[in-house]
């Protein structure tokens, strides 16, 4: 990377997890060219400490717009994860056709039925449907198939469109299309601050300058501090969640529960907490003595198998928990969202030709930053 | 793999390795005995590639003498030590999940 | 049993012993707790129940532990055996797990004393059943009594080695092959730290010794070696090796490797303490004072764990840390303990002294972990040398970002016998020093625990509930 005046490329993302990658590669397929910048792991990084859902069926609640491309996300994941294979090589073990989110007992299950209610309800009125719909214990007991359930799970909620993926090996595949296709892609390089002169944006960089004339901001939290070097604010905050990750285990789950499911190579993922504690990823006993509870409570026959791993990641969370969109600068923009993996497969599609000086695609428009009157 | 150094005048407790019968010295550990005592030359087959594996640090670092004592799976076989009436079990494939 | 203690130390090698010897001497309430079935650790391993004739082959090395142990048994601190510890937070707090059930109890003050290891470095047929470490053997024999079945061959570098195979000449098992990889070129960049050395000349005399010893013994001797590989279909076979002007093969049915000894950092990781890279030795240890001081305020380190000194030296400093958290505790007044202090460091000095000449002698040679492609380097993992130079060439800079990408330090052993390695090869790849880089997370439970063990984990305080279901 060169410093001081000259410049090789058209935009920078600042951001190399799911949200950076997806859109650089969007960016890259347009025929530009993008330089994609990633810091050293630091605590910040909620594509390192996720899930891995590919889920639509509880986003949206009260937001039409953030249900609707939650769905679409879903749907075009398939195609998308396709053309990453093909392009990388790398199967992403993808999954799709099923996805339970599980209630124990008969409070959590009434509690899950208003939700999806009230999901099923805003999608009439536009005249459309939610792919979801409440299944009881027998139900789940019979998707699951052969190993016994805990006797307090009384059932939950399902959608025929959700699945999961291998967030590791997505992200790996998206990168490795993006340089594949001529983006340039720099890890352990981090932004301290951005100017603009001349109608270029300089960044200040750990491996030295960059002078482009357009900036995409996907640092996630890392945001925050980005915004501020634009004399911004923006409504994100940080939400830990806990994980334990297990051993590899013979193959008994073959779809994803939100609170529980089994990876590729066998292991078992189980969250995750929700706990307000600002920018530390700490992974405390309590929360782990309560994941492995719950655990026991949905599959009592994991009791003997290993915990291996655990730890805590940031959550994303915009001010209402939907997408932001955004320009923040005569060219610059800000994207985050805590749904970086399902929205990926649009990520790409959608947004750079709007990155580039296209018009505001519609499915977004409601993604801006006005909306929290800041 | 190992063999007594000298002919082990200690008491010996009685172990059951996989179904079979064996008189072992007291106090020796779990590992020792699978290698020793038993005529076998690995204590379970790798999760990942299924290979066959041994101990290979017997101190309580490497994690390849995970064994299987009394119905509990994963337990690091060079950190116990024999208990009369033991039932040991090689580890070969992943663990199931049970009732 | 108790949750409320002065000191809960952990690890019951010298280290451990001497600072609880010491810390119940001043009259705290001390808990000792170690993942093994008997005291001692690894070097004064199972020290107690040693017969008169282990004891003779073993030597005063091994002898001289029994004295300690006496005290430690004399003393009024508690011991627990069997415990593995998982957890530890900068409040005091541990977590272990024994007989199948854990709990979390607290102390003032902690001491980690969890020892040392050796240095894993993969090479080709490493996870073959038969190829162990050199400690392996001693380990085998002080615990059950038991040798291995020859032909052994062993390989790599350092005074371990040595010993290792001295002890195998005592025991009658045969061998067939010392492969000593110790660069020739070794010798003059320790001049230096020769004179130092020679202030223990028994030291460096019991080095010359171990070498007569093989060559008397007539067992073969190769110096020099720059690689060797083991070979079998499921288990092993046979041993290749190469010099720099020949190469050969040979018969094996146990092959002994040791490439010299690394603190076990794995609790000082997990709780974050800042940890620095030694050049010479090639390791990262935690960053503490010579009382064991760390930056943070309830947790010292002593011993092997601390920095590779060795037995004695890990017995002082273990009387170190006890004092100073002593002093804290307001259970030994400040100037008797700089007294005690005082004298001892002498002593620990004096000890110290051949240190600098035997780690430059004996440092790790360059390019040992240079690697062909389909060198297993994650055991647990399957994870190849290979895997890891793609996931560089995909962009990885940070051993985290490789572990992520290849599973690399996500089996079993959470990174164990793989972290060095990955640090290393990133290392010669990018140009760098492990210093550089951050070394690969450990978080708990720094063991494996199984998830009922988990569920039915006793707490010190029950916390509210955080459970919340987030989609």
């Amino acid at each position: 990377m060169k410093s001081g005046n000259t410049t090789n490329y058209d935009i920078c993302v600042i951001g190399g997890g799911f949200m950076g990658a997806a859109v650089a590669l969007g960016l890259v397929k347009s025929g530009v060219r993008v330089l994609m910048v990633d810091r050293i792991s630091t605590i910040q990084k909620a594509s390192k400490a996720n899930f891995g859902l590919v889920w639509s069926q509880s986003k949206g609640l009260g937001n039409r717009d953030y249900s609707r491309l939650s769905v679409k996300a879903t749907l075009a994941f398939k195609a998308f994860a396709g053309w990453l294979e093909q392009e990388s090589g790398i199967d992403t073990e993808l999954r799709l056709g099923a996805g339970l989110v599980l209630s124990i007992g008969e409070a959590e299950l009434a509690a899950r039925k208003k939700l999806i209610q009230q999901m099923h309800h805003e999608a009439e009125q536009s005249g459309e449907t939610h792919p979801s719909r409440m299944v009881d214990r027998r139900e789940v007991q019979e998707l699951v198939g052969e190993t016994p359930l805990g006797e307090n799970v009384s059932g939950g909620s399902f959608s025929p469109i959700d699945g999961d993926v291998n967030p590791l090996l997505l992200l790996r595949a998206m990168r490795k299309v993006f340089s594949g296709k001529g983006g340039h892609f720099l890890q352990g390089c981090s932004v301290h601050a951005i100017q603009r002169t001349r109608g270029m944006y300089v960044l200040d960089t750990t491996q030295g300058t960059v002078e482009v004339p357009a900036i995409v901001l996907a640092a996630g939290l890392g945001n925050i501090e980005m915004a501020t070097m634009l004399g911004k604010t923006v409504p994100l905050a940080p939400q830990k969640g806990q994980l334990l990750v297990t051993e590899r285990v013979a193959p008994f789950l073959a779809f994803p529960m939100s609170g529980i499911r089994q990876t590729g190579n066998g292991s078992v993922m189980i969250g995750y907490t929700n706990e307000d504690t600002g920018f530390e990823v700490t992974t405390t006993v309590s929360g782990a003595a309560q994941l492995s509870r719950r655990a026991l409570q949905v599959f009592p026959g994991l009791g003997h198998v290993r915990v291996v791993r655990s730890w805590g990641g940031l959550r994303v969370l915009t001010g209402d928990g939907a997408p932001i969109y955004d320009k923040i600068d005569q060219n610059a923009y800000l994207l985050a969202t805590h749904s970086a993996v399902t929205l990926a497969a649009v990520h790409t599609s959608l947004l750079p030709d709007w990155i580039l000086g296209g018009p505001r695609p519609d499915e977004i428009k409601h993604f801006n930053l006005g909306r929290f009157h800041v | 793999m190992f063999k007594p150094y000298t002919s082990d005048i200690r008491k010996t407790v009685s172990i059951d390795f996989e179904g079979a019968r064996l008189s072992v010295p007291a106090g020796i550990t779990v590992a020792a005995a699978v290698m020793g005592y038993t005529g076998e030359n690995y204590i379970r087959r790798s999760p990942a590639g299924g290979e066959k594996r041994a101990p290979f640090c017997f101190m309580g670092v490497c994690h390849e003498c995970l064994i299987e004592i009394d119905g509990i799976p994963d337990q690091q076989a060079c950190l116990i030590q024999v208990q009369d009436g033991m039932h040991i079990k090689r580890q070969t494939g992943l663990p199931q999940v049970t009732k | 049993m108790k949750t409320f203690r002065d000191i809960i130390i952990i690890g019951a090698g010298p280290a451990g012993l001497s600072a609880a010897v010491a810390a119940a001497g001043y009259g705290l309430d001390v808990l000792v707790v170690d993942e093994q079935p008997s005291l001692g650790g690894q070097i004064y391993r199972n020290i107690e129940r040693a017969s008169d004739h282990t004891l003779a082959i073993l030597g005063p090395d091994y002898g001289q532990g029994l004295s300690l142990v006496e005290r430690f048994r004399a003393s009024q601190a508690e011991y627990l055996g069997n415990a593995i510890v998982w957890r530890i937070d900068p409040n005091g707090n541990i977590c272990f797990s024994r007989a199948g059930k854990s709990m979390e109890i607290n102390a003032k003050h902690i001491l980690i004393a969890t020892g040392a290891m050796e240095r894993p470095v993969p090479f080709k047929g490493w996870t073959l059943p038969g190829v162990m470490g050199a400690g392996a053997v001693d380990a085998n024999f002080k615990s059950s009594n038991m040798v291995p079945q020859g032909p052994v061959v062993l390989a790599g570098s350092g005074p371990l080695l040595l010993l290792t195979a001295g002890h195998l000449v005592s025991f009658g098992v045969t061998i067939t092959a010392v492969l000593d990889t110790t660069p020739r070129g070794n010798f003059l960049p320790c001049l230096p730290s020769v004179p130092k050395a020679l202030r223990r000349p028994d030291y460096l005399l019991k080095g010359l010794g171990m070498i007569v010893n093989l060559k008397l013994a007539g067992i073969r001797y190769v110096r020099g070696v720059t690689e060797y590989q083991a070979h079998g279909s499921d288990c092993l076979d046979h041993v290749s090796f190469k010099t720099s002007d020949r190469s050969d093969t040979l018969e094996a049915g146990v092959m002994v490797v040791h490439e010299g000894i690394v603190p076990r950092c794995d609790l000082t990781r997990q709780i974050d303490i800042t940890h620095l890279w030694d050049p010479v030795q090639r390791y990262w240890y935690p960053k503490t004072t010579t009382l064991g001081r760390t930056e943070m305020r309830a947790i010292h380190v002593a011993g092997d764990g601390a920095f590779v000194h060795g037995g004695v030296s890990a017995q002082l400093k273990g009387a170190f840390a006890a004092m100073d958290i002593a002093e804290s505790l307001k259970a030994l007044p400040q100037e008797k303990k700089n007294g005690v202090v005082r004298r001892l460091k002498r002593q620990l000095y004096r000890e110290l002294a051949p240190r600098p000449f035997v780690d430059a002698l004996y440092k790790p040679r360059p390019n040992l972990y240079r690697l062909p492609p389909d060198t297993p380097v994650c055991r647990c993992e399957a994870v190849t040398a290979g895997d890891i130079h793609q996931a560089i060439a995909e962009g990885c800079r940070d051993p985290n970002e490789i572990k992520a990408m290849t599973r690399c330090g996500m089996g079993q052993c959470q990174g164990r016998m793989c972290g060095l390695a990955l640090a290393e090869i990133m290392s010669d790849l990018l140009k760098l020093e492990p210093g550089d880089l951050k070394p690969l997370n450990i978080r708990p439970p720094a063991r494996n625990i199984s998830l009922s063990e988990l569920a039915g984990l006793s707490l010190l305080e029950t916390k509210p509930g955080v459970m919340k279901i987030h989609l």
